[in-house]
């Protein structure tokens, strides 16, 4: 368990480590799922116009591969807007399969952290105006990165007596349980009324540079990670 | 006496099956159905007819049990006489059916109908909520079913192979078993005159690509035979046609194979044509589908990227961005949003999946219109496939399709 013994070391280095460079190279990543529905064997298929041109370069070279896809979803379109893992968090901040709501919520977001973003740009100075990033899902993406736990605890029960052991998390599951983190900061009750897309977006504004409620959750994850070492060789 | 001859022609036929007592009781029924004087047999008659007799209260009796030996001039006789009835019958439920067809005709104003408008008209006439289409009302023309008569006037099955219950698959069968054991034996002969192979030009003119006829037209050949048996006959014949010189026997192998012609061009896939408009413009239309919704788009080339579904604009018809963003994908991704007009309609399910079903559709009509690479374009970005998931089921004794009640030992 070299993940486990180098974990002190990955809290002092600042949590922002890719889980691929701690989990050894022999474990299963993530295991294949059989799903009983048709053609959900097959690879999603990607709108990205930039993606696709691709395509047509690598045909007329000849270095082309015929490959098969699925169909692509509903949700799922070639808009400037449109981006993987902001439709991943639609879907789970969906309430009742409402998804037009959800997305409108969301697009107000990106438009809070946009206007955020720009009066901040406004009043820097020059030198500070590059490193400033403008773009929400930019943001959205690197608050998502940021939240990614390395670790994770399973309850596993041995002689009538439930451990908490902790495990690396495959790197499937390192994205959905950043956004469960995302929703349970969310989730937090606060004395004053303040709309959803306004907490969402100091949320991710937070957690895009490594501090906020989201962050101290994941550092709990981890630190309960940490106390639990003692039972790693289970499992 | 015609009663009498009447009675004991009855009893003939039936005497073979049923016992005598039960013979006297339908000749009791038979007279009073029809009113006739219970029939008072004589001697001769008594014997032709298997042995009855009355009382002298008239009554039947089963006295004396002479029955007619079962000879072959009877069983003849009486096979003419089944047929001679079958046919009366189905004569007389013709013209019953034809009666009744001018009655339909005439109800629906037409002096003649296809078997396809009569269903369609009986349909309306008699609307039915069964489930099953066999109990539903139909009208269709009487079947006669042949009756054949598998005995020789020798009194021996007409077929050699009569006890096998499928003599004409066994013969066919037979037959070429047998043709396969002369090419066999042929193959020894040459091998023992020193020639090992047959000449390549003869092994050639054998090279054909035909192939085993089907089951549907095997099945007129040999009257009705399962799956199981057509394999069998499909793998004697193949063990066949592989033997070197089975050349020899190609004309009578033939009778058994269909051919294909190779020149022949191959048939157009499903791709939508080209049609040109009134005023000129060049359009092409296409199917799509999602769930229960169904979609079929116009899509004019030239235009100038006005979108209409079901006549209203896109815009009132889909009020939310999500269905817009969908349909609009696949003009997006060739570039045509300006450039071209379309004319969706689209029927049955919800606003989602019709926008999906456009989408399909769409991206059909494109291929015509664009080149090779953007057709690809759209192959990977998933636009022309369809999403053939739809609503499971609710299961009894479930929640929904998947979810079970919570559950209690007691």
């Amino acid at each position: 368990m070299a993940a486990i013994r180098s974990l002190s070391h990955l809290l002092r280095q600042g949590l922002h480590l890719n889980a691929a460079t701690l989990i050894p190279k022999t474990a299963p990543i993530c295991q294949t799922r059989c799903m009983a529905q048709k053609g959900m064997t097959k690879p999603h298929p990607t709108l990205d116009l930039d993606a696709l041109e691709t395509t047509v370069t690598d045909m007329q070279s000849g270095k082309y591969k015929r490959k098969t896809v699925r169909y692509a979803e509903s949700d799922q379109s070639t808009v400037l807007t449109h981006d993987q893992i902001v439709r991943k968090f639609i879907v789970l901040i969906m309430k009742g399969g409402n998804k037009d709501t959800a997305r409108r919520i969301m697009d107000k977001t990106m438009e809070e952290i946009k206007r955020r973003q720009v009066r901040e740009f406004h009043r820097a100075t020059e030198s500070q105006k590059l490193q400033i990033i403008t773009d929400p899902r930019k943001i959205f993406n690197q608050a998502v990165n940021n939240l990614k736990p390395v670790l994770l605890v399973t309850s596993v029960k041995r002689g009538g007596i439930a451990y908490q052991v902790p495990v690396p998390c495959p790197e499937k599951r390192q994205l959905f349980e950043a956004m469960k983190i995302i929703k349970a900061a969310l989730a937090e009750k606060t004395n004053s009324r303040i709309p959803f897309h306004e907490k969402l977006a100091t949320i991710i504004m937070d957690a895009a540079e490594f501090k906020g409620k989201a962050m101290d959750r994941k550092i709990e994850i981890l630190k309960n990670c940490e106390r639990n070492r003692a039972y790693a060789h289970f499992k | 006496m015609a009663a009498t001859r009447e009675v004991a022609l009855l009893v003939g036929q039936i005497h073979k099956h049923k016992p005598l007592i039960r013979c006297s009781l339908i000749i009791q029924k038979y007279c009073m159905c029809t009113g006739s004087q219970q029939p008072q047999l004589t001697h001769r008659e008594v014997q032709r007819s298997g042995g009855i007799v009355t009382n002298k209260y008239g009554e039947p009796l089963a006295v004396e049990l002479v029955l007619p030996k079962p000879s072959l001039k009877n069983y003849c006789a009486d096979f003419e006489e089944e047929l001679k009835q079958h046919e009366i019958k189905y004569a007389h439920q013709l013209a019953q059916y034809k009666k009744a067809r001018g009655h339909l005709q005439n109800i629906i104003g037409l002096k003649q109908m296809s078997t396809l408008n009569r269903n369609r008209s009986l349909k309306n006439l008699f609307p039915s909520g069964l489930f099953e289409p066999k109990a539903r009302p139909m009208f269709r023309k009487p079947f006669l079913k042949p009756i054949r008569s598998s005995v020789r006037t020798d009194g021996r099955p007409s077929h050699y192979l009569f006890y096998t219950s499928k003599p004409r698959y066994y013969e066919v069968m037979n037959a070429i078993a047998l043709k396969l054991e002369h090419i066999q034996r042929y193959e020894e002969f040459m091998v023992s005159q020193g020639i090992s192979k047959p000449s390549s030009e003869a092994m050639m003119s054998w090279a054909d690509g035909g192939r085993p006829m089907t089951l549907k037209t095997f099945q007129k050949k040999c009257g009705h035979i399962s799956t199981q048996d057509y394999l069998r006959f499909v793998l004697l014949l193949q063990k066949t046609v592989v033997q070197p010189y089975s050349y020899i026997h190609r004309d009578w192998i033939n009778q058994f194979r269909r051919f294909f012609d190779r020149t022949r061009p191959p048939k157009d896939k499903k791709e939508p044509k080209i049609h040109v408009d009134e005023k000129g413009r060049q359009y092409s239309v296409a199917e799509g589908k999602k769930k229960t919704s169904l979609a079929r788009v116009k899509l004019f080339v030239k235009g100038t990227g006005e979108v209409t579904v079901n006549g209203k604009p896109m815009v009132a018809y889909f009020p939310k961005a999500l269905d817009r963003e969908q349909l609009l994908s696949p003009l997006d991704v060739t570039k045509k949003l300006t450039t071209t007009d379309v004319e969706a309609e689209a029927i049955l399910g919800g606003h989602r999946s019709q926008a999906r079903a456009i989408r399909i559709a769409l991206s059909k009509c494109l291929t015509v219109f664009v080149s090779e690479e953007e057709r690809e374009m759209l192959r990977l970005a998933g636009l022309f496939k369809r999403d053939s998931r739809i609503r499971e089921r609710k299961k009894p004794g479930q929640k929904k399709a998947r979810k079970k009640h919570t559950w209690k030992r007691r």
